[in-house]
């Protein structure tokens, strides 16, 4: 529950969600989206689906001072996405659970037109996942940054290979270029450009000289790293921005 | 608008005040504030959660601008919204009255004063 370090529940309201974390059981509807599924004891597809159907206060004739025009739906269906992506940061799971999460709701590998697996209350019919590639990709190399940066202690990201090596195809080569992308026009290359900083530094770190904490990213980067290596297509100059950090170092990266 | 509230508090509960005034600032202001009250008035940390619900965007509604303990002598600055500003003297003021604290002042200020 360390989650709550991060919040301002009070202690009522804290009991409240432990007693759910423990039962399943809440008193009452939540507009609380994101802790109805991730304290909810039972992490699966068809546990999510009952949250939705019974504990959300997500239709429109429920709430209290929107107007009728206002399509609940719609913003839910994003945050239920997010909800299952780079939200899940806020609940401290275990990264490989985490992982396995963002699999079951995303899948193995990155597919065009893959179906969210949840029905939003009172649709009939799954939607498309509306992420793009892009989206997808800022939120794993945000959670990487924040990794090597020594903002986070763990990262899932390292245990999803077979996920990231399907978005490379998408990642712009400027992403790979000497010269840091402009984070406003070109946000993808920009994020994935300053993590693959890291991941070239750390990788080329000697293990046996490594504290535990600084070994765990040695680790990490050579996952991350060698699927980057590994991949067939264009990856631009790749190799001439691991021999620039090779030679600089962390040097003008933030 | 600036609401400085000042107070003294019984010389076993500096410390305590101490440490509220620091979560406070630090904007954690739900169970962990409420347990570092307890020792100062169980009453008084549970019923805080009331307070915050009167304010308009919670206990989230107001920034600590500065805050001091010195022996007995408690002061707390509070920055935020004139709407705000006078929730917290209606609902918060008498909350810190409920507490065992005496020669409460409170003086509300607008910028430029």
């Amino acid at each position: 529950m360390a989650f709550i370090n991060t919040r301002s529940f009070s202690r009522s309201v804290l009991k409240q969600w432990q007693h759910y974390f423990l039962t399943g059981e809440i008193e009452g509807k939540s507009e609380d989206l994101y802790s109805l599924l991730a304290l909810h004891p039972v992490q699966t597809i068809e546990s999510w689906q009952y949250v939705l159907d019974q504990h959300l206060l997500a239709k429109p004739d429920e709430w209290d001072g929107y107007n009728s025009d206002y399509d609940v739906n719609k913003t839910l269906f994003k945050d239920i996405q997010r909800a299952f992506l780079g939200l899940l940061s806020c609940y401290h799971f275990h990264p490989e659970d985490r992982a396995w999460i963002f699999r079951q709701i995303y899948g193995a590998v990155y597919e065009v037109q893959r179906l969210f697996p949840l029905r939003l209350p009172g649709e009939q019919n799954l939607r498309q996942i509306a992420f793009t590639p892009d989206e997808v990709f800022i939120s794993f190399v945000v959670d990487l940054w924040g990794y090597f940066l020594g903002e986070k202690v763990e990262t899932y990201t390292q245990y999803l290979g077979n996920y990231i090596s399907s978005l490379i195809p998408f990642i712009p080569l400027s992403a790979y270029g000497l010269a840091e992308p402009d984070v406003t026009n070109d946000k993808v290359a920009h994020y994935t450009w300053h993590t693959l900083h890291f991941v070239f530094y750390y990788a080329a770190l000697d293990e046996a000289q490594a504290d535990d904490e600084t070994l765990g990213r040695i680790q990490c980067a050579k996952v991350i790293k060698a699927l980057f290596d590994n991949y067939n297509g264009e990856l631009g100059q790749y190799h001439a921005l691991a021999q620039q950090v090779a030679e600089h170092g962390l040097a003008g990266v933030k | 608008m600036t609401l400085t509230i000042r107070f003294v508090c019984q010389p076993e509960h500096s410390s305590h005040w101490q440490a509220s005034f620091e979560l406070l600032q630090q904007e954690r202001r739900g169970w962990q504030l409420q347990n570092a009250i307890d020792p100062i008035s169980l009453a008084a940390a549970d019923a805080l959660e009331e307070v915050w619900q009167q304010l308009y965007y919670g206990s989230d509604a107001f920034d600590i601008a500065a805050y001091k303990v010195d022996g007995q002598q408690c002061s707390l600055t509070i920055i935020t919204g004139a709407g705000v500003a006078q929730q917290l003297i209606k609902y918060f003021i008498p909350w810190l009255q409920s507490c065992p604290v005496s020669d409460m002042e409170c003086k509300m200020t607008s910028e430029g004063e």
